[in-house]
């Protein structure tokens, strides 16, 4: 029952950058670029792990949300996707700004929306652990189980 | 993008994009690491609740039972009794208009006489001594 609830509160926007981050990656893995503004304002390790953490991030997102274990786990794997999500893509937003400035306004704003969204969903999927963990406490969960029973 | 001639950002911005990145890693392994050695407590714990909702619904009903079963024990042995009282009772009625009939043909009877009339009467008072 917890499990329809939080289900069904999924995001379309969380699940088409959780798709889109590791084809992003693979893609600069494969064509060997990186964007100018990546290669600018991050030393080599840093780029490596952010090109890495695209792919790991999109993958890890993407199997929590179909974790077919327990369900906490699956979102805990969720939660750490998105808070390394929001920090890769916040990361870029502000080498975005760093290096482009002005010019970069645009495209900043607009992907300062994932980071934003991201960090906005992790807090909502630790609200659900806090219900999940102590849930007769929680005035959210104690609603899904009275609506049921 | 951009092919500014500037060869890379201030320094300022790479070390903080470092730390952002470091802590951010940090954050999603610890995140994971709490949620994963965590999880038996999660899972007992959801249980715990499912089965204390359960108990909260079904304790008073239970309690409920009790009583109610209690009551009707109650009720069914008192409406015995009171089946046995009317039994009797409507005994009692019987024998009593039967006694009143006779009386009363006693009293209407053309050649009645006192002395004949209690000669009925004692004879019924000693029927109901017999009995």
């Amino acid at each position: 029952m917890v499990k329809l609830r939080v289900r069904a509160r999924h995001q379309p926007f969380e699940v088409a950058a959780l798709v889109t981050t590791p084809i992003c990656g693979v893609l600069l893995l494969v064509l060997d670029v990186r964007p100018p503004s990546v290669q600018m304002s991050m030393p080599e390790p840093i780029q490596v792990g952010w090109e890495i953490a695209l792919i790991i991030v999109g993958l890890g997102g993407l199997l929590g949300i179909l974790w077919p274990g327990q369900f906490s786990t699956g979102l805990g794997v969720e939660l750490a996707s998105v808070l390394v999500l929001g920090t890769i893509t916040g990361m870029y937003a502000v080498a975005l700004v760093a290096v482009a400035g002005p010019q970069g306004v645009v495209a900043a704003s607009l992907i300062a929306a994932v980071p934003a969204g991201s960090f906005w969903r992790a807090a909502q999927i630790a609200v659900d652990l806090r219900c999940l963990a102590k849930g007769h406490q929680c005035a959210t969960h104690r609603r899904v189980v009275g609506g049921v029973t | 993008m951009i092919t500014a001639p500037a060869p890379e950002a201030p320094h300022w911005v790479q070390m903080l994009l470092s730390l952002l990145g470091v802590l951010g890693g940090t954050t999603g392994l610890a995140a994971i690491a709490t949620v994963v050695s965590q999880r038996g407590k999660f899972k007992a714990d959801a249980a715990d609740t499912l089965t204390e909702a359960a108990l909260t619904l079904v304790q008073p009903l239970q309690v409920r039972i009790t009583e109610l079963e209690g009551e009707a024990l109650h009720a069914r042995s008192e409406l015995g009794t009171l089946r046995e009282q009317v039994n009797q009772l409507q005994f009692l009625v019987r024998v009593l208009s039967r006694t009143l009939d006779r009386w009363r043909t006693a009293v209407h009877a053309p050649d009645a006489t006192l002395r004949k009339i209690r000669a009925v009467v004692a004879e019924s008072e000693r029927l109901s001594e017999d009995r």
